[in-house]
């Protein structure tokens, strides 16, 4: 198993639950064991691409985020590829996952280009685009716009609150006020709530 | 429909978000009373009021806000089961038309459950003034479910609201419930689930999406949990089933908002303008100041002034006539009896009524203006230095008025650790009943400055408290997540009916608790058994603290009531001037140790139905324990400081 799909599958998993992730969750995603799922989190902790702590849960941070949707990137340009020059139906997610390791970064942008920038690739998931900027929502400023990714936390009180007042991936957010540093003031669908800086700082969106 | 209400719940029953404006329309709706408020978690109770729809008595509930069905929290918990168990008969889904999208992701909730229902769209005409307009006759036709534009503080459209209740009530309006269509799989699976499942109190399909959902109240009912679990278990391997199902609402409502929502030109604000004022950090820090500074200097002059005219009104229509009526009964017993319980009555008019009336009014204005969550946000930071966020603030503040309810609302706070700590430094905050001692006594016989003195050094103590405790309490803490309610002009008749309904809890409890008080008390004393009891305590109350031994009695009464403590004192002094028999400095000791010892019977009662015995008993010892260090402290110092323990005035 490479780097590359630890941070995908590990972004995929933050997004669609919308928390930290588990170690044997990561495990049974990838099919390999928990302990080879610890020593490879081990090894990207020190390249401060993921965040955990032992009874926690995994987290990406904002750089491992960026790293992630590169592949992702990658990934979901090559299914659009393949279904829309191609025409080839099946298969298309497994070959694009080899080809996505060794894919170059100049060929991803001429692909991009080629393809038309799409905005969605055939399952209909938004592909990220090439220079979005993440942050945790606590280095926005005021009047900044953004988009979720993720809640990073692992607090279910936390979260439950986050979700019913509709912080969820892809919610689009602005910053109204803020104190020095935190906590702020964000519009959440038109409403207007307040958070303190440790619940921003584990907040991760995407600058508009 | 003729329902015994307690079998079956109410006719009516209002559903909705906090901060909709529920509790305003049950105030218009009923003639019972209820308390309106600004910030989530006033209206934990289910409030229940009577109204005349069609010469017909309904019965009406007001059930607790929330943001979704379910079972995540007691609030949740109890307004689910009113509307799963008890049908009621007709559900008002109260919604924030400035909110629109947020607030449709309970409806979409309700609507599954398929019971008679009506949508009110709250704050329309404020909407209207923000250049928004809402296509409500399209979203009625969308939700297959009536809306009714209504303006709940102003009584605005709540007539054709009553109109298409009844009509809900005659069975004549035809309901073609929307219903939300989710992700395949998901559709999958409720189709499988509802094949297994049998007909409860909910339709079918509905029942699957809870059980999908995994719903805990839910699980325990269902027979055939085996078959069930093992399709959604074999879906939750691929899937993460709340979220997916909960992003479908989400969605879902914003689709629906957009398609009913016709944006205008908003028009500038007054209050847009006031928002922000006291919001930015500068202007924002100075307007606390000053908000905070007001509201305490009008408790001090307006309770000072009323404090006054009490005394006088009492000599004059009451002391006056009937104390020679007393004086000229021969039996030593029933005089000591009577005269001893006036005293305590006039005590109380004098002392708790005058600041503890004013200071509900301050904070009821302050409330319903919709301050408080500004102040969360503005005081988060420092509330941080305690191990605290910003929303302890708002339990804190109620404090200030009585602890009872103050630890109550602690929990709006998200974890045990932030509500055991919250209600340590609630126990410490001086309640209305503490604030009238320090008025009633070191503000009225020592000066104003000093007053503030005690305050300060308790609220230093609170803060010092919050450091150190903090840090040792186990347990993680949540951060401030608070919604912003917007800025409304207070009505005159909500705020005097909330402080009348408080100030009325007031008068019932203490009134009779000061009187007896106050006759067994003299009896004790006339009796000669009061010396005995306070000879134990001496070397603390005299020689530690020293105050005079009948203080020290006075201390243990003060556990009923703390503001009784002050009460007795005039009694057993046989004056209302302090300066008669007690020195400043001892009237200073006396109402520092007050402010801080032991939380008293009401509030110990609310910390064991909270925590249980052990913090309760924990809780209190602590208080008690730091009261009588600080008082004797506080006092040596003043000595060392070159202040006499003797005459009339402190320095």
């Amino acid at each position: 198993m490479k780097k590359e799909d630890y941070l995908e599958e590990l972004y995929k998993i933050q997004c669609r639950n919308n928390r930290v992730a588990r170690v044997t969750e990561l495990a049974h995603a990838l099919k390999v064991s928990d302990s080879s799922v610890s020593e490879m989190i081990r090894r990207l902790q020190k390249e401060k691409l993921v965040t955990f702590e032992r009874f926690g849960g995994i987290s990406l941070t904002a750089a491992g985020i960026k790293e992630a949707r590169k592949v992702i990137r990658k990934h979901q340009l090559l299914e659009v590829f393949f279904s829309k020059v191609l025409k080839i139906k099946t298969h298309s997610h497994e070959e694009a996952h080899l080809m996505e390791h060794v894919l170059s970064d100049a060929a991803t942008d001429k692909l991009d280009s080629v393809l038309k920038k799409p905005k969605l690739c055939p399952d209909g998931n938004p592909i990220p685009e090439k220079n979005s900027e993440v942050v945790s929502l606590i280095q926005l400023s005021v009047k900044s716009k953004a988009e979720v990714i993720f809640v990073a936390s692992k607090n279910k009180a936390c979260l439950e609150r986050l979700n019913s007042l509709g912080l969820v991936p892809q919610a689009k957010v602005r910053v109204v006020r803020k104190l020095s540093r935190g906590p702020l003031i964000l519009n959440v669908k038109g409403s207007e709530i307040a958070l303190g800086p440790d619940v921003c700082a584990s907040i991760f969106v995407e600058k508009k | 429909m003729s329902c015994n209400p307690k079998a079956c719940g109410a006719d009516i029953a209002l559903v909705g978000n906090p901060n909709t404006g529920k509790s305003c329309l049950f105030n218009q709706l009923t003639t019972a009373d209820a308390i309106v408020s600004n910030y989530p978690g006033t209206t934990v109770e289910i409030l229940e009021g009577k109204t005349a729809i069609d010469n017909k008595v309904m019965h009406v509930a007001d059930l607790p806000g929330i943001y979704n069905l379910g079972s995540s929290s007691d609030d949740e918990r109890a307004a689910t089961d009113y509307i799963i168990e008890k049908k009621p008969g007709v559900i008002v889904n109260v919604v924030d038309a400035a909110l629109l999208e947020r607030n449709l992701y309970l409806t979409l909730q309700l609507l599954e459950l398929e019971v008679p229902m009506v949508i009110a769209l709250n704050f329309y005409e404020e909407l209207e003034d923000n250049g928004i307009s809402i296509d409500y006759n399209n979203l009625s036709a969308l939700l297959g479910v009536p809306v009714v534009p209504i303006d709940a503080l102003r009584g605005a459209g709540i007539d054709i609201l009553v109109k298409t209740i009844d009509t809900i009530m005659q069975d004549s309006y035809k309901f073609d419930y929307y219903h939300l269509k989710y992700d395949d799989h998901i559709e999958k699976a409720i189709d499988k689930i509802t094949e297994i499942i049998e007909e409860e109190n909910i339709p079918k399909r509905t029942a699957s999406i809870n059980l999908i959902e995994e719903d805990d109240v839910e699980w325990g009912k269902a027979g055939h949990k085996e078959e069930v679990r093992k399709i959604i278990d074999e879906l939750s391997k691929e899937h993460a089933l709340n979220t997916e199902i909960a992003r479908e609402r989400h969605g879902q409502a914003a689709l629906l908002a957009q398609k009913v929502m016709i944006q205008g030109k908003p028009k500038k604000h007054f209050k847009d303008f006031l928002d922000r004022f006291t919001t930015e950090p500068l202007t924002g820090g100075i307007s606390l100041v000053f908000i905070m500074g007001l509201s305490f200097f009008s408790l001090f002059t307006i309770g000072n002034y009323l404090s006054d005219l009490m005394g006088k009104w009492f000599d004059l229509l009451i002391a006056n006539p009937l104390n020679p009526l007393i004086k000229a009964i021969p039996s030593t017993a029933l005089q000591t009896v009577l005269t001893w319980g006036l005293q305590g009555i006039n005590a109380g008019l004098q002392i708790a009524l005058p600041y503890i009336f004013i200071f509900y009014l301050v904070l009821g204005a302050l409330e319903d203006t919709g301050y408080l969550p500004r102040m969360a946000y503005l005081l988060d930071r420092l509330m941080h230095k305690m191990h605290l966020h910003g929303n302890a603030i708002i339990p804190m503040m109620l404090g200030f008025g009585c602890s009872v309810p103050a630890v109550l609302a602690t929990r709006i706070l998200p974890n045990k650790k932030d509500r055991i700590l919250t209600s340590i430094l609630i126990c410490m905050i001086p309640c209305s009943a503490r604030t009238a001692v320090i008025f009633g006594a070191v503000g009225k016989f020592i000066g104003a400055g000093y007053a503030l003195l005690i305050f300060g050094i308790v609220l230093s103590l609170i803060f010092a408290v919050g450091y150190i405790l903090g840090r040792f309490l186990p347990g993680e803490s949540t951060g401030l997540i608070m919604e912003m309610s917007e800025y409304r002009l207070p009505q005159l008749k909500n705020v005097w009916k909330k402080t009348w309904m408080r100030v009325k809890d007031f008068i019932w409890v203490a009134f009779p608790l000061i009187i007896i008080g106050s006759v067994v008390l003299g009896l004790l004393k006339v009796y000669g058994v009061l010396e005995i009891i306070t000879k134990p305590f001496a070397p603390i109350i005299s020689g530690w603290l020293m105050l005079p031994a009948i203080a020290g009695i006075t201390l243990v009464y003060g556990i009923l009531r703390k503001e009784m403590a002050l009460e007795l004192l005039f009694v057993l002094g046989g004056s209302s001037r302090l300066l008669n028999f007690m020195t400043p400095l001892q009237i200073f000791i006396f109402t520092l140790v007050v402010a801080l010892y032991f939380p008293c019977v009401g509030t110990l009662a609310v910390l064991k139905h909270e925590f249980g015995w052990k913090k309760s008993l924990a809780i209190s010892l602590f208080t008690i324990a730091l009261a009588v260090a600080i008082g004797g402290f506080v006092g040596r110092l003043f000595l060392i400081m070159g202040v006499p323990n003797h005459g009339n005035q402190l320095i």
